[in-house]
């Protein structure tokens, strides 16, 4: 009867497998000792009465649904500072990267010089799955029903909120992909100068060149330099805008 | 006791039950009943959310030991935060207490502008 009721409290803690191991142990520990102080002895009343005092499976997972979304939504949180942390030091670096190559650039350093430019343009991406992800992963969590009703609401508006910014996200990089007929001209003035897309793209057209200058072996550190400067001009014709 | 009067001061009781020293889940139980005279009987399984809760937020430490028995049981003990709370709260409650009795009483609390 125990191992009965212990697998259904596993099965009412299935959302969160560390805590149904820990939880399960607990309990057994607890319900035999139950049973051992019953002065009925050890038999099947005397289970079914440590069981009954015990209380419902679901009643006491509905009380650690809350323990547990309040420390995954801690690491959650943890996670995404890393990671916004992560596209920071990635973008800062890139503008290391640029003041070091305002100098003599060996070959061997060119190549480095393409995979921080592949890392500078796929953090942005990376971040993007990783905001879509996330949203994924508060969806698909499995929340008891008797999750207390105004958590249940806050959860919702926390996925519209995840939806509304990645639904952004995704328009504004969509539409930078959309032909040049479907925009104003006014619009089209302005996402020229401030698009971050638009910028990668330069930055893109740019490693081209350099590559290019790379085969011909009589290229200078000079046309990395001007992309920056192209790169700036656009970050203060947003500030002009903005 | 009504249990839904119980679960407001949950913390506070299992905080308290624990200042004797360290003790698992059911000599918690055992503990309350022993210090209420048996006043609260509570449904056992819910004491255990309530000392996951208190871990987490940091008044409680716990660890495994095993027992003569073979089983592995959770010991949970009061930190030194944990300390400080009991301490806060059971101010705060002896507050709430005079002045619910003062009012059930009829008379005005020492002290107490009125």
């Amino acid at each position: 009867v125990i191992s009965q009721y212990l697998d259904s409290l596993s099965a009412a803690l299935s959302f969160d497998r560390s805590l149904s191991r820990r939880v399960r142990q607990e309990a057994e520990d607890h319900l035999r000792r139950a049973v051992v102080a019953d002065p009925r002895g050890d038999g099947l009343e005397a289970e079914r009465s440590a069981i009954a005092n015990f209380g419902e499976p679901q009643l006491i997972a509905a009380q650690f649904a809350m323990v547990s979304l309040a420390r995954r939504t801690k690491g959650v949180g943890i996670a995404l500072i890393l990671v916004i942390a992560g596209v920071f030091i990635t973008m800062k670096a890139r503008i290391a990267w640029y003041a070091v190559m305002q100098c003599a650039v060996s070959d061997d350093i060119r190549t480095v010089s393409g995979i921080v430019g592949s890392i500078d343009r796929y953090a942005f991406w990376l971040s993007v799955i990783i905001g879509i992800g996330g949203w994924a992963y508060v969806c698909g969590r499995g929340i008891p029903a008797e999750f207390h009703p105004g958590y249940r609401n806050q959860l919702r508006r926390f996925r519209w909120l995840c939806t509304a910014a990645t639904g952004a996200l995704i328009h504004r990089i969509g539409d930078q992909r959309r032909p040049a007929h479907c925009t104003s001209a006014a619009w089209r003035r302005t996402a020229r100068g401030v698009s971050t897309p638009d910028l990668f793209d330069r930055y893109r057209s740019h490693m081209r060149r350099r590559i290019g200058f790379q085969n011909s072996r009589h290229h200078t550190a000079r046309d990395v330099h001007s992309g920056l400067v192209e790169n700036l001009k656009s970050i203060r014709v947003l500030a002009q805008n903005g | 006791m009504e249990g839904e009067m119980l679960k407001g001061h949950l913390d506070l009781i299992v905080l308290a039950a624990l200042s004797a020293g360290p003790a698992h889940g059911y000599a918690v139980i055992e503990e309350i009943r022993r210090r209420s005279g048996q006043a609260f009987d509570l449904p056992e399984g819910t004491i255990y959310p309530a000392l996951h809760r208190l871990e987490q937020a940091g008044l409680l430490v716990s660890h495994w030991v095993t027992a003569e028995s073979g089983r592995r049981r959770r010991v949970y003990a009061l930190t030194r935060r944990g300390e400080r709370a009991l301490t806060d709260r059971r101010k705060v409650w002896q507050q709430f207490s005079a002045a619910i009795g003062s009012l059930l009483t009829g008379t005005r609390p020492r002290g107490r502008p009125a």
